[in-house]
């Protein structure tokens, strides 16, 4: 299926959140994730199941003032 | 000491992460400035290279609180998102929240603003909204409840320092609950100790450090103009005469 994540189009076989996570070699830890604009939180990365056409925000602190 | 809602912080001196050369060069700045309160934004990985030595490397969080920004938001949605995705991030319930209204300037959109510190105070968040130096604004800011104001003192990274001097001090005596902290356009220490005079409680900075020749030593410099500052407005200044008025007695002069 087709998802969107940081703006791009990706492939993704079907899972969880850290399913794609782990495919894509994002570490979990400092990380923050908004499904369809929603706060995905740490707990729920499991349980969430992504379908076509979400859209993700894989997001980290970047050096700003 | 700086209290900032529940959150007590020893410096007066805010420092954002941006536009240093490298890693270690904003490290050092940072442990020179002696401040203990560090911005960064949040931002997108990088899907191509979401690995990689990152800025969080770089800051012992025994060391620096962090303060997300939500930098480069133009409405109230997007600073919403953002600001929840940096409490989910880094685990902070602190915001430095702006939402722009002017690409060209990067003033702030007040009206937006208040609307957005609204709906984060209801989520529980310690709002630090970036703001003109409007002393109405400014004390709307306070009356919903935000923790600190953060008046410009010229344009984001514009190097200007305090432009008007005058309205920055009207702000400050629209403020009295919370912190004034001075947000952006330092370009030197003598503009640090200014705002530091005219009463803010704290000031705000990047560029100033990140630009100059000598980082590390500018921190430096900074950490000494925001005490000299704050020394010298609780001091009380003396008053302006307009003619002189000798230090030596009058009387006594040899050969008069």
């Amino acid at each position: 299926m087709k998802i969107k994540v940081n703006g791009e189009f990706v492939s993704f076989k079907g899972g969880t959140v850290n399913h794609l996570l782990r495919e894509l070699k994002i570490s979990p830890d400092f990380v923050a994730v908004a499904l369809n604009r929603e706060i995905v939180h740490r707990h729920e990365r499991d349980c969430i199941e992504l379908k076509e056409g979400d859209t993700l925000e894989f997001v980290k602190a970047a050096p700003g003032g | 000491m700086l209290n900032i809602g529940p959150y007590k912080f020893h410096s007066r001196l805010v420092l954002g992460t941006g536009k240093y050369q490298d890693f270690e060069t904003m490290k050092k700045s940072l442990e020179a400035s002696g401040t203990d309160l560090v911005t960064v934004a949040i931002r997108r990985i990088d899907l191509n290279a979401p690995k990689g030595e990152g800025l969080l490397d770089f800051l012992d969080p025994e060391r620096f609180s962090l303060l997300p920004n939500t930098a480069g938001c133009f409405n109230v949605e997007d600073a919403i998102l953002t600001a929840k995705l940096a409490r989910e991030a880094l685990k902070t319930n602190l915001i430095k929240l702006e939402v722009i209204g002017d690409k060209f300037s990067l003033w702030p959109d007040m009206e937006q603003t208040i609307e957005a510190a609204k709906i984060l105070i209801q989520d529980d968040f310690v709002v630090m909204p970036y703001c003109g130096p409007d002393p109405v604004g400014a004390r709307k800011l306070q009356e919903i409840g935000c923790h600190a104001v953060m008046p410009l003192a010229s344009p984001i990274g514009s190097g200007l320092g305090i432009q008007d001097r005058e309205t920055l001090s009207i702000v400050r005596k629209a403020i009295n609950n919370v912190p004034m902290i001075v947000d952006a356009g330092v370009g030197t220490a003598s503009d640090a100790a200014v705002a530091m005079e005219l009463g803010a409680d704290g000031v705000l900075m990047n560029t100033a450090i990140a630009e100059a020749k000598k980082p590390i030593q500018m921190a430096e410099a900074m950490k000494h103009s925001v005490i000299a500052g704050k020394l010298a407005f609780d001091a009380g200044r003396m008053p302006r005469k307009f003619s002189a008025d000798p230090s030596s007695p009058t009387k006594g002069v040899p050969g008069s």
